[in-house]
């Protein structure tokens, strides 16, 4: 009998796709950005975030909606569609 | 006669001749057309039909790209337009570019860009590939196919600018674009009937479907001009209703019974479902898609055409004084566009779940989920469209809902399936990352089912609210209930995910042009329902093996085999072990 290595898992149970470093590393990224922005909150409440705050005044009226957001994102992948087409027209 | 059964049967007789003088030719009269034709489609196009290389294929993979990629902007657009549904003027600031967005200004946009440019491009893609492979003959002229999809792009580009006029020069525009987009529909059925004319063996039934499909769409134009505009009130919305089956539906099918047993090496369990499924998409009225609010699209579509249609479809009860032939007739051809629809799922359903494919392969993954949606909403699309039509009005705010889950739940998965399916066949090269298409898959799934969820609640919320505003007495004007105003932004937000599954699946596509395996380079490894190869680490029990997924078709070998090659099964925690 094989040596489970004192697991005791039985084989099905065993991860056979670890996740890259990468994404493990900005997946804690995240987080700990979430955190520190729940961290600000709550030892300085109602103050905002330096420098952010300063910029995101300059663009009230213009992009004062959550939709813009939302174009902003569908802009990022309609130019990486783009320059997907460019990137094979030019390999070809 | 009554005006619906008049427009069946001039629905039907078109159809019943062009099969007639399909199956039969024209004699004389056919070769000189089909010489005229073949010119048309070539030298008289002069330094046109030069422009774009005639390499086989190289059509049907254009016109694939350029619906794939207007998908996409249906997507992004079809998401504004249920952002603003519920926050109208968040876009006002685009007023200092005297660009006027608000309210459902971006409805007609959404529908030219995913169904004329989107679904109408991708359908024709696939046609370009199946009819002539099934045909066994090349298209008759490549090039100019090829440059029909320039065409059809530069008139749904023109349509959509032209919409967003919001005056009688911009509808002008948005007609002339929708124009252009005929014209090259009319040279591609002209090529591709050109391409059938040369066909020895039987017209096979995927090759129905599509050539009924564009038949129909015009056969169907031509009943509402026919009818004459004193009975386009009903003859509008039935061209519409019959465009959408026979077209868009009908088309659809014949994807996907070619696609499912192209890619999984078998043959679909019922040949005469697939015959039944074919009448049954011509004898029937589909009842999916239906919206009051097409009739903005179906205006610029006609164009000058005076119709003088202001509302959705409205049908005679029946009364004692009143005949009401046609709204049974109508009634009883959607309600047979149910089983016709569980046919087909069911069908599709048991091939692809004997193939194992399932979560395995993106396009069947999501042909599958496709098609086990289409006869859900179908059966939710009989409820909205007989309740709007009868004049009940009960479900009149649940009608978007429906169309849109419809769409986007359903029919649009089942044609991105199909096109992935027929895709490394056409351009000779596997889907760059299956992976990622699976990734796709579920964000479009998710999106559009739970845009759709979200969509129908707030419906119904409005609907109680209404009923409770009736019952107090009170008529507020524009007024919406406070749980509908929360749960449409969720709605919204979640229908992003499906932009975001179809902008990967369009990249994936894309990149997989440069830097996808050459077709067939990959065995399908989902040909029994479970892995194919287990590697046994030690000794376990069947019940162990089982629960892992085995099946009793899979090779269980030791763990020191030679063959480390695509396994599926535990690996080591370390190297210690």
């Amino acid at each position: 009998m094989e040596d489970d290595g004192g697991y005791g898992l039985l084989d099905y149970m065993r991860s056979d796709e670890e996740p890259e470093l990468g994404r493990t590393v900005v997946g804690f990224g995240a987080m700990a950005l979430l955190l520190f922005l729940v961290l600000y909150e709550v030892l300085f409440p109602g103050h905002g975030l330096p420098v952010i705050s300063d910029i995101v005044p300059l663009v009230t009226g213009v992009m004062d909606s959550g939709i813009w957001f939302f174009i902003l994102g569908i802009m990022l992948g309609f130019f990486s569609l783009l320059a997907n087409i460019l990137f094979k027209a030019v390999q070809d | 006669m009554d005006t619906i059964i008049q427009m069946m049967l001039i629905f039907w007789g078109l159809l019943i001749l062009f099969a007639w003088l399909l199956r039969n030719g024209m004699g004389f009269v056919g070769d000189a057309l089909a010489g005229m034709t073949g010119f048309m489609l070539g030298k008289a196009l002069g330094p046109g039909a030069t422009l774009l290389e005639g390499r086989s294929g190289s059509a049907s993979s254009s016109w694939i790209h350029h619906g794939l990629i207007w998908l996409f902007v249906g997507a992004s657009i079809t998401f504004v337009d249920l952002w603003l549904g519920h926050s109208p003027n968040d876009l006002y600031s685009l007023q200092s570019w005297s660009w006027n967005i608000s309210g459902d200004s971006a409805f007609v946009p959404s529908v030219f860009a995913t169904f004329a440019g989107g679904i109408h491009m991708i359908l024709i893609g696939a046609a370009l590939h199946i009819i002539p492979r099934m045909a066994n003959h090349s298209l008759a002229s490549e090039g100019n196919a090829g440059l029909m999809a320039l065409v059809t792009s530069l008139g749904v580009f023109t349509a959509i600018i032209g919409t967003q006029f919001g005056n009688d020069i911009g509808n002008l525009i948005a007609f002339g674009g929708n124009t252009l987009v005929a014209f090259a529909a009319l040279a591609i059925i002209a090529n591709v009937l050109l391409t059938v004319r040369e066909q020895e063996g039987r017209i096979e039934i995927p090759q129905w479907f599509f050539l009924f499909g564009m038949i129909g769409y015009f056969a169907a134009q031509i009943g509402f001009i026919v009818s004459g505009p004193g009975n386009a009130s009903t003859t509008l919305w039935m061209m519409l209703f019959l465009q959408n089956g026979i077209y868009f539906g009908g088309a659809a099918f014949g994807l996907v019974y070619y696609a499912v047993p192209a890619s999984t090496g078998q043959p679909l369990p019922s040949r005469s479902l697939i015959g039944l499924t074919l009448i049954g998409t011509i004898l029937t009225v589909s009842p999916s898609g239906y919206d009051p609010a097409m009739l903005g699209f179906a205006e610029i579509a006609l164009g000058p055409l005076e119709h003088g249609v202001t509302e959705g479809l409205s049908l005679a009860a029946c009364g004692t004084e009143t005949s009401c032939t046609g709204t049974l007739v109508l009634s009883v051809l959607m309600a047979l566009a149910v089983p016709v629809a569980f046919m087909f799922a069911g069908n599709v359903l048991a091939a692809i779940r004997r193939s194992g494919a399932l979560f395995e392969d993106t396009a069947l993954t999501m042909i599958a989920f496709g098609a086990l949606m289409t006869p859900i909403f179908a059966v939710a699309s009989l409820f909205t469209t007989l309740d709007s039509i009868s004049g009940s009005g009960e479900l009149a705010t649940a009608i978007s809902s429906v169309r849109l889950g419809s769409q986007w739940g359903a029919y649009i998965p089942l044609v991105l399936g199909g096109v992935l399916a027929i895709l490394p066949d056409i351009t000779g090269r596997e889907l760059d990352s299956q992976s990622e298409g699976r990734r796709a898959t579920y964000f479009l799934a998710v999106g559009a089912i739970g845009a759709f969820v979200f969509s129908l609640a707030a419906d119904f919320a409005n609907i109680s609210f209404a009923e409770a505003m009736i019952i107090a007495d009170s008529e507020i004007e524009g007024a919406v209930s406070s749980t509908a105003s929360e749960l449409m932004p969720i709605a919204s937000v979640l229908f992003y995910g499906a932009v975001i599954g179809v902008l990967f699946i369009t990249q994936n596509v894309i990149r997989s042009g440069s830097t996808g395996a050459p077709a067939g380079t990959f065995e399908a490894e989902f040909d029994i329902l479970g892995p194919q190869n287990y590697v046994l680490a030690g000794p376990t029990t069947v019940r162990d093996l089982l629960t892992a997924g085995v099946t009793l078709d899979t090779m269980i070998s030791p763990e020191d085999s030679d063959d480390d090659g695509d396994h599926v099964g535990p690996t080591h925690l370390s190297e210690e072990e």
